[in-house]
């Protein structure tokens, strides 16, 4: 992991809505990394130590059963952040949260971030509201994980991560989206043939690429729209 | 006959299709430790299967043909044996 000072001019839609006195206020502690796929930022149960705000690249939490496997419960791409519940007194990870798609994190440790929310109203606002939205989207996750097909889940899937990645290849594994998803591999298997066959996507082992955007958001479930609309909601009213 | 996994340590690969008609050739596969962990994903894509379409047709009646990386068939499981396991 490669770290340097996080650049001023933030990718990150959070951290570009904050007024420039709440951006002062964490600037001289923002670093800037690439992450790699796979990398876990923090187990649930954990200790948080960092506050990370995708810049690209997309991050996955996950709810984790005793037996190990798991399922999606949110991804954070650039409009968000993973970790604020810090500034919020909580310090206990309460998913586990992994790199998905590799890309540039802004980063600062727990301390100055619950410092910085302690001095600012307005900065406790904003995370505040974001963290609302980070809920809302967790329950209809969930509610689409109980409802939804897994086909219209994984169009979801697919839509979300192009939304954050750069260009039409997606670069996930199998495994991967079999983790997000709660099924099998070979599940995953069958329904990307079934996209491509239907001329949505180019399907290769471990590489995914959207030929039919529209195609896909025909597909997906309701879920992909509300998320977009709700996330865009949030900063409207804050004018990010 | 029950295949183990490759002697040199080699994860080997494993193939899943369904019969009962041709609705899925498996023509990726998957590298799998062994003949046992090709036994839960065979399980496990059964009951996706069946929580994912119950209404799309009765799957009582298929079946996960799983063959090895030569094509060579290694078991069959039921989708019926599926559920009860």
């Amino acid at each position: 992991m490669k770290t340097s000072e996080a650049i001023p001019n933030a990718r990150n839609r959070l951290l570009a809505a904050l007024a420039p006195a709440d951006r002062a206020l964490l600037a001289p502690y923002l670093r800037e990394s690439r992450l790699k796929q796979g990398l876990v930022l923090h187990e649930a149960g954990s200790l948080i130590d960092q506050v990370y705000f995708p810049e690209s690249g997309m991050i996955s939490l996950l709810a984790v059963m005793t037996a190990g496997n798991g399922v999606e419960t949110a991804t954070v791409g650039r409009e968000g952040a993973v970790g604020v519940m810090v500034g919020l007194g909580g310090r206990i990870a309460i998913g586990r949260a992994v790199v998905q798609l590799e890309g540039m994190f802004a980063h600062l440790a727990v301390g100055p971030f619950q410092k910085a929310m302690s001095d600012s109203s307005t900065l406790r606002g904003l995370l505040a509201r974001y963290n609302d939205t980070q809920t809302m989207l967790v329950y209809q996750v969930a509610g689409c994980n109980a409802l939804h097909q897994v086909s219209a889940r994984l169009c979801r899937w697919l839509l979300q991560t192009h939304d954050r990645g750069d260009g039409d290849i997606i670069p996930l594994t199998q495994e991967f989206l079999a983790e997000m998803l709660g099924v099998q591999r070979t599940t995953v298997s069958m329904l990307a043939k079934e996209l491509q066959e239907d001329g949505l996507i180019d399907y290769r082992r471990g590489r995914i690429e959207i030929s039919n955007r529209k195609g896909l958001e025909a597909r997906a479930c309701e879920c992909y729209e509300t998320a977009r609309t709700s996330i865009d909601r949030l900063f409207d009213m804050d004018g990010g | 006959m029950i295949r183990l996994a490759s002697p040199r340590g080699l994860m080997p690969r494993y193939y899943f299709s369904l019969t009962n008609g041709r609705l899925f050739n498996d023509v990726d596969g998957l590298e799998l430790d062994d003949i046992h962990a090709a036994r839960d994903e065979a399980i496990g894509f059964a009951r996706d299967l069946m929580r994912m379409e119950p209404e799309r047709r009765d799957w009582t009646h298929w079946t996960v043909h799983v063959t090895d990386g030569e094509r060579k068939p290694v078991f069959d499981l039921s989708f019926s044996e599926a559920i009860s396991l």
